[in-house]
């Protein structure tokens, strides 16, 4: 289709053309690059018209302080990030620093934090009424369904023809035909699940229970996400387990992965084995056969691990014996009477005393404390390491080219804008708001189990939306340091390149660059947010 | 998700309708009622935006001034037939808009603001001067309405009902008595005599 001429693009873009047309358009837009421009540069003078013509005549003071807006934003928007990073970095600053007897109101040190977290997963997955679990899981499912049926159906009709789609169609029907009638997967949903003693079940088994008990075989993967899991029996592949107590007695063939408050180790591992919780034990029965990461607040390993094992936590002791090397990062390691090292010993503190060798335990290696000092060090240390400015570098390119890419598809995600401190509050709020909701509204999808794929794709979407909203807000810096001409990709590179310089500057400023990091990327994620609003709005009025 | 937009739809719909309902509905009633001290405050509180419509459509402040009163001894007179749950605001732009319009077709040759050649589609260049867009920064507005009250007034009347009353294209053309399809060419035609007008001044 030849591009349409510029007045019906104008009329299109002030929703001045029946529904069925601007359908049309919004097909040849697809397509066309020039025409994407276009319609860019007409939105743009339509906006700046009812701008410009809707404002009450200012009075003259007003007008000399309103004169140059965008420089103001140029210097404005990194101020506000900065001045807002720095009030966060004030207040977490001063919340570390508490007097002891006020470290409760240290958010990362709340008493009962992680219980309750659990207490509150669990209540939710006991009480939500079957018909919330239904829907979740369907409507999670659905939305998937379409929105991967829209991408193969809109990749496939750019990029073949209509004969391929019916092909590919057909074969579909013919693999669905002869596809075998036994899935290797088990999905189980119910209070109890029980595998006893002497039962062997054959293919990987996901399960979404209270209690979860294996005494007997499972040939296959097992995918536990239950308030108890107790193997007793032998598991012939990896076990994935989420729970709150997590007992593995009997043998796990393959590798363990694992997070629970309580994990207790006292059979056998096959391969890795990678745990994380509150308290992690490998007791004297225990056995991990290649390596072993172990995190939480108290690691206390008392059986054998094969090769290396790494510990980190606040407290870390050994009583039995490490194949290799063992690394320990922890406010205090012990290696008690008994324990071995068949390699060497290296232990992360924040003092040397704080690591303690009984004196019946035996370090075949060499022993090495690196003390851990404090904040100066870390703070400025990164500077000095060439790795540092390799790495923003890459993350420079990365950027600038995502974001290239990403205004060549999606031009319209770049048309926010921040011109008042109002603005950028707003879209600061409503990027907290997405940045907490998000995870808790994936949270509940994954209490389905059908939503668990689902929430761990949301998961990645809503990182990659943080990602993005940085980039949203590079370009909107870029923009009013430059003030490109016109839309060309040329001039948009450039605006995105100097906006990036800025954003990635203020990122790695020591001290507040952390928290401006999250400023930005909260900032572009309402930004985000709004012009989606805008969009679905705009494109509701067109069909109404 | 849907469930979320609606939430921010609403949100963003109430702040308008605080702005835009605040207080007509009592006034209204009042004004009914034959209230002479309610259609004084209704004066003031909607004066301003119909004097900044009737100005720029009719392109001077002694033609503003005339047509202001008129509108709203207009709107007094057809008090009954507005419909309290609509936007106050709009309700008496479009009446002024009207009577402007009526105005202009009066002022016109014949009484007609358009001939056939303002309304051909194939005359339109594809490659005139283009867009205003970044060119249109805040100091230029002054320039900017010069430009415009220069314009005849076939052309600066469908750019002003677009973008000053934010009319849409039907509503423009029912007031102009042209076709929805036609108000598009209006338009175009007058934003290219805008973007020459501008960059003939030399400040584009």
């Amino acid at each position: 289709m030849s591009c349409p001429p510029e007045w019906w693009v104008a009329a299109y873009v002030d929703d001045g053309i029946e529904p069925a047309e601007a359908r049309r358009v919004a097909a040849h837009l697809v397509g066309c690059e020039r025409c994407r421009g276009r319609v860019l540069a007409l939105r743009e003078e339509a906006r700046a018209l009812s701008g410009l013509l809707a404002e009450a005549s200012p009075a003259p003071a007003a007008s000399l302080a309103e004169a140059a807006p965008e420089r103001s934003v140029a210097f404005g928007l990194p101020l506000a990030i900065a001045a807002t990073a720095l009030a966060t970095a004030g207040v977490s600053a001063v919340i570390e620093t508490l007097p002891s007897g006020l470290g409760w109101l240290r958010p990362s040190a709340l008493l009962g934090v992680n219980e309750m977290l659990f207490d509150t997963i669990f209540m939710l997955r006991d009480r939500a009424p079957g018909w919330l679990e239904l829907g979740t899981a369907l409507g999670a499912l659905a939305g998937l369904a379409a929105i991967f049926t829209f991408l193969a159906g809109a990749l496939l009709r750019r990029y073949a023809g209509a004969s391929t789609l019916a092909a590919l169609g057909g074969a579909a029907l013919a693999l669905s035909g002869t596809e075998p009638a036994a899935a290797a997967t088990h999905l189980v949903h119910q209070d109890v699940v029980h595998v006893a003693r002497g039962e062997t079940h054959d293919g990987t088994l996901v399960v979404s229970c209270q209690s979860l008990e294996i005494d007997g075989i499972v040939v296959g993967d097992v995918l536990a996400f239950c308030e108890r899991v107790a193997i007793r029996g032998e598991v012939e592949g990896t076990l994935v387990a989420l729970g709150r107590e997590l007992d593995v007695r009997g043998r796990v063939a393959d590798g363990l992965i694992a997070i629970g408050e309580q994990v207790a180790l006292e059979g056998s591992v096959g391969a890795n084995a990678y745990v994380g919780g509150e308290r992690v034990q490998v007791g004297p029965n225990g056995r991990v056969t290649r390596d072993a990461f172990l995190g939480a607040e108290r690691v206390r390993v008392e059986g054998e691990v094969g090769r290396d094992l790494g510990a980190f936590g606040e407290r870390v002791e050994l009583q039995g014996e490490v194949g290799r090397d063992l690394e320990a990062r922890a406010e205090r390691a012990s290696v008690l009477a008994g324990a071995r090292v068949g390699g060497d010993l290296r232990a992360y503190l924040p003092e040397p005393e704080r690591l303690e060798i009984a004196e019946g335990a035996v370090v075949a290696g060499a022993t090495d404390v690196v003390v851990l000092t404090g904040h100066r060090h870390t703070m400025w240390s990164r500077y000095r390491d060439g790795r540092f400015y390799t790495w923003t570098a890459v993350g420079f390119v990365a950027s600038f080219l995502i974001g290239v890419l990403l205004h060549t598809l999606l031009p319209g995600w770049f048309t926010g804008r921040i011109e008042t401190g109002r603005d950028f509050f707003e879209s600061l709020g409503l990027g907290l708001a997405f940045a907490v909701l998000g995870p808790l509204a994936l949270a509940l999808l994954a209490l389905t189990i059908v939503g668990i794929p689902a929430a761990l794709i949301g998961l990645a979407a809503w990182g990659i939306c943080l990602y993005l909203g940085a980039i949203v807000v590079a370009a909107l810096i870029g923009r009013s340091l430059v003030r490109p001409r016109g839309d060309s990709l040329r001039e948009f590179g450039m605006a995105l390149g100097a906006g990036l310089l800025v954003v990635v500057l203020l990122r790695n400023l020591p001290v507040v660059g952390a928290p401006a990091g999250w400023v930005i990327a909260l900032v572009g994620v309402g930004l985000l947010v709004t012009q989606v609003h805008a969009t679905w709005r705009r494109s509701r009025r067109a069909v109404v | 998700m849907t469930t979320i937009v609606a939430f921010l739809e609403a949100a963003g719909g109430a702040r308008i309708d605080r702005l835009e309902r605040r207080e007509p509905e009592e006034l209204v009633r009042r004004v009914a009622q034959g209230d002479r001290d309610a259609f004084a405050d209704l004066y003031g509180a909607y004066t301003e935006p119909v004097t900044r419509l009737c100005r720029r459509l009719l392109g001077s402040e002694e033609d503003a001034k005339d047509a202001r009163s008129e509108v709203f001894l207009r709107a007094r007179e057809a008090l009954a037939s507005y419909d309290t749950r609509r936007p106050f605001r709009s309700w008496l732009l479009a009446i002024a808009a009207h009577h402007c319009v009526d105005l202009l077709r009066r002022r016109a040759v014949e009484g007609r603001l358009f001939d056939a050649a303002d309304l051909a589609e194939d005359t339109l260049p594809n490659d005139g001067p283009s867009p205003l867009g970044s060119a249109l920064a805040r100091e230029r507005r002054e320039q900017l309405l010069a430009a415009l009250d220069g314009l005849p007034a076939r052309h600066r009347a469908p750019l002003v009902l677009r973008y000053f009353a934010e009319l849409p294209y039907d509503a423009i053309a029912e007031l102009l008595r042209v076709r929805p399809r036609d108000v598009g060419v209006l338009l175009f035609r007058a934003k290219l005599r805008l973007r020459e007008a501008l960059s003939a001044g030399g400040f584009a």
